[in-house]
């Protein structure tokens, strides 16, 4: 992430109100320097990217899985928005994923994963572009996706129902007895 | 009711700032991703609607004032995430947000910052 860092969230957060309102302005000069960066790169995405960043808001959406074979990344999800549509994204890849699981240095990380924040980067030259698509999450994750196509499918929900808690373990399990 | 965390921005100002107020709140449909403030209610009366799972908003001129009491009213529900800062998606109108850790009960308390404020209900 190069606009909605941790770093910046975190100070938004901050108990201390100076450092807070700092960087709430900060905040809303990232928001506009990353809308004038996508409109640089918006001719050069394709239309399922375009599609994508377009019709879908997935703040707040509720991560289901996460999972790699090959070329191919699949995130499950679960929208905010009701009527909570399920949306199942397809990234084929075009490089290694990157994942960091470093949490949040302020604690504050939540049990399970939610969507905050992604950014679309391009990247290369000539022949050699493609996009980049990092995502920021609530437990700290931090996943950067080199791609050269995306496919999203949105489904009603059956299960889980709107509305389902999800609660975390405090402890690992037990481990069988031998 | 769970133990809260120390109170954001809980430095004191030295000057006499506007009193927040806390008003019903639901999102607005569409690409304006704006909060729409209705009626004045008291904090009991918005700790109550939001473990209901409904939306408030913290008005006024000082945003410190205004992060902190939106801060308490989750606070009173349950854990609370950090703040949220408003995201690009959910429109230009959006507001910054606390929510429940676990997002059970769902639902935000919105307050206003210098920039970003609720629009009144028609």
């Amino acid at each position: 992430m190069k606009y909605f860092t941790k770093d910046l969230l975190e100070r938004y957060g901050s108990q201390d109100d100076a450092v807070a309102n700092s960087a709430d302005a900060e905040w809303e000069t990232a928001i506009d320097r990353y809308e004038a960066y996508l409109q640089t790169i918006r001719p050069d995405m394709p239309e399922s990217l375009r599609q994508l960043e377009d019709g879908f808001c997935f703040h707040d959406a509720r991560i289901l899985s996460m999972g790699r074979r090959d070329d191919t990344f699949v995130i499950s999800l679960q929208l905010d928005m009701p009527p909570n549509e399920l949306v199942t994204i397809i990234y084929i890849l075009s490089g290694a994923p990157e994942i960091n699981k470093e949490p949040f240095a302020d604690g504050k990380d939540t049990p399970l994963p939610w969507w905050l924040y992604e950014e679309i980067e391009q990247v290369g030259t000539d022949d050699g572009k493609h996009f980049v698509y990092s995502i920021l999450f609530s437990n700290g994750w931090e996943i950067t996706l080199p791609f050269r196509e995306v496919q999203v499918s949105l489904a009603e929900p059956v299960y889980p129902l709107p509305g389902t808690v999800f609660v975390p373990m405090s402890t690992p399990a037990a481990a069988p007895s031998a | 009711m769970a133990s809260a965390p120390s109170t954001p921005g809980s430095l004191s100002s030295s000057h006499a700032a506007p009193v927040p107020t806390i008003h019903e709140a639901e999102r607005e449909s569409g690409p304006s991703g704006a909060v729409i403030r209705g009626a004045e209610i008291e904090m009991a009366t918005a700790v109550a609607r939001r473990r209901v799972e409904l939306d408030v908003v913290v008005c006024g001129a000082d945003v410190d004032a205004n992060r902190r009491l939106a801060y308490q009213i989750e606070a009173a529900v349950g854990p609370t995430t950090r703040p949220e800062a408003p995201h690009k998606r959910p429109g230009p109108m959006a507001l910054p947000h606390f929510h429940q850790s676990n997002r059970s009960p769902k639902g935000h308390t919105f307050y206003e910052t210098n920039r970003r404020k609720a629009k009144k209900k028609p």
